[in-house]
């Protein structure tokens, strides 16, 4: 399945509400997860598995320190994506 | 109160932060490297370093007392000392540790992580077996609830530092470790008027009379009445959180009216 930025989003967006309470109107591109949203550390950890329905694989980000905005985690989910698919190609 | 009462209780101020560092340091360098020789098991060392902790933060807190530094009034605080609950206060002032720890004998706080990195403080923490409040919440959550499940009583102030203003901010830190220990959580409300020694406030800003501090426990938060397990987890900690700060809002404020009947 092709993930776009608009998809991911509306997929994210709809998961910080069920999830953590959030409320749709406040999530944008550059809202932060912390200072904004107020998703903390153990609510990332959340994220992170409810992500799996999203991609359905298990997401791993080494790099998830540094997602700061709903941009960055946007960035990240697609950078491991294509990450994966291109392994998954090479393994053909 | 006269402005010889405020001279004398500056001086005594100074002298009790001395003394308090005085005590820091002979725990630390003496008691410590002691208690460590023993031929004993952790668990009983741990007892013991404990033990000792409370017995001398019983005494300062007596020695403030009859310097005239401050009153305080304990209520209910024999529930404190149950296994396998949390308990949790607000964290208006710096002697908020220094109080609890005189009436808590065997509880595992869960300290600030300067503390544990600290060069003298950090023998305490490791003979004591206080948990040090890292930032990686996962971690920390998972070695609280251990802890609990083990019958330890923790001790976690949820604010993460001192009030600053008059709102209460709850961080979700201690809802997330009562959730995973399955455990009730055990609220104190620490009042203090007039309040000192707030968060940037020096300790030289000594108030126009002695403090008046209230320890009051509140009954148990009890998981099942509050929080709904089908709910995802995020939404049972906000919850958990919502509840915890009504529960101290409230008796922050019946404090306050008590103390108001009192004056008239």
């Amino acid at each position: 399945m092709i993930h776009t930025r608009d998809s991911l989003l509306t997929r994210i967006a709809d998961i910080l509400q069920e999830q953590f309470d959030v409320e749709p109107g406040s999530i944008t591109l550059d809202s932060r997860l912390r200072e904004d949203l107020d998703i903390d550390s153990i609510d990332a950890v959340n994220l992170m598995i409810e992500l799996k329905s999203i991609t359905a694989k298990k997401i791993t980000l080494e790099n998830f320190h540094q997602v700061k905005t709903i941009g960055d985690l946007i960035d990240a989910i697609l950078a491991f994506l294509s990450q994966e698919n291109a392994q998954g190609q090479a393994a053909h | 109160m006269s402005q010889l009462n405020r001279f004398w209780r500056l001086l005594a101020t100074a002298f009790s932060i001395a003394l308090f560092a005085a005590g820091a340091l002979l725990l630390a360098l003496l008691l410590a490297p002691l208690i460590r020789l023993l031929p004993w098991s952790e668990t009983r060392r741990r007892h013991l370093a404990r033990h000792s902790i409370q017995r001398w933060v019983r005494l300062y807190v007596a020695i403030m007392r009859s310097l005239g530094l401050l009153t305080v009034e304990f209520d209910g605080v024999a529930a404190l000392n149950q296994p396998g609950v949390l308990v949790v206060a607000n964290h208006p002032t710096l002697l908020d540790a220094v109080l609890l720890m005189s009436v808590m004998p065997n509880a595992t706080f869960i300290v600030k992580a300067a503390m544990a990195h600290n060069p003298i403080t950090c023998w305490i923490v490791a003979l004591a077996g206080y948990i040090p409040n890292d930032e990686v919440g996962v971690e920390l959550v998972e070695k609280a609830a251990a802890a609990l499940r083990a019958g330890e009583t923790l001790m976690i102030f949820p604010e993460g530092t001192r009030t600053e203003g008059d709102e209460l901010t709850l961080k979700r830190g201690a809802a997330n470790i009562a959730l995973a220990a399955a455990c009730p959580l055990l609220p104190v409300v620490i009042y203090c008027k007039p309040l000192t020694l707030r968060k940037r406030e020096p300790w030289y800003h000594i108030p126009h009379r002695p403090p008046h501090f209230i320890l009051r426990v509140l009954p148990p938060l009890e998981l099942a009445a509050l929080v709904d397990s089908s709910q995802p987890p995020g939404l049972q900690a906000r919850a958990l959180t919502a509840a915890l700060y009504q529960c101290l809002r409230d008796g922050l404020n019946n404090c306050q009216c008590d103390e108001l009947q009192k004056q008239r």
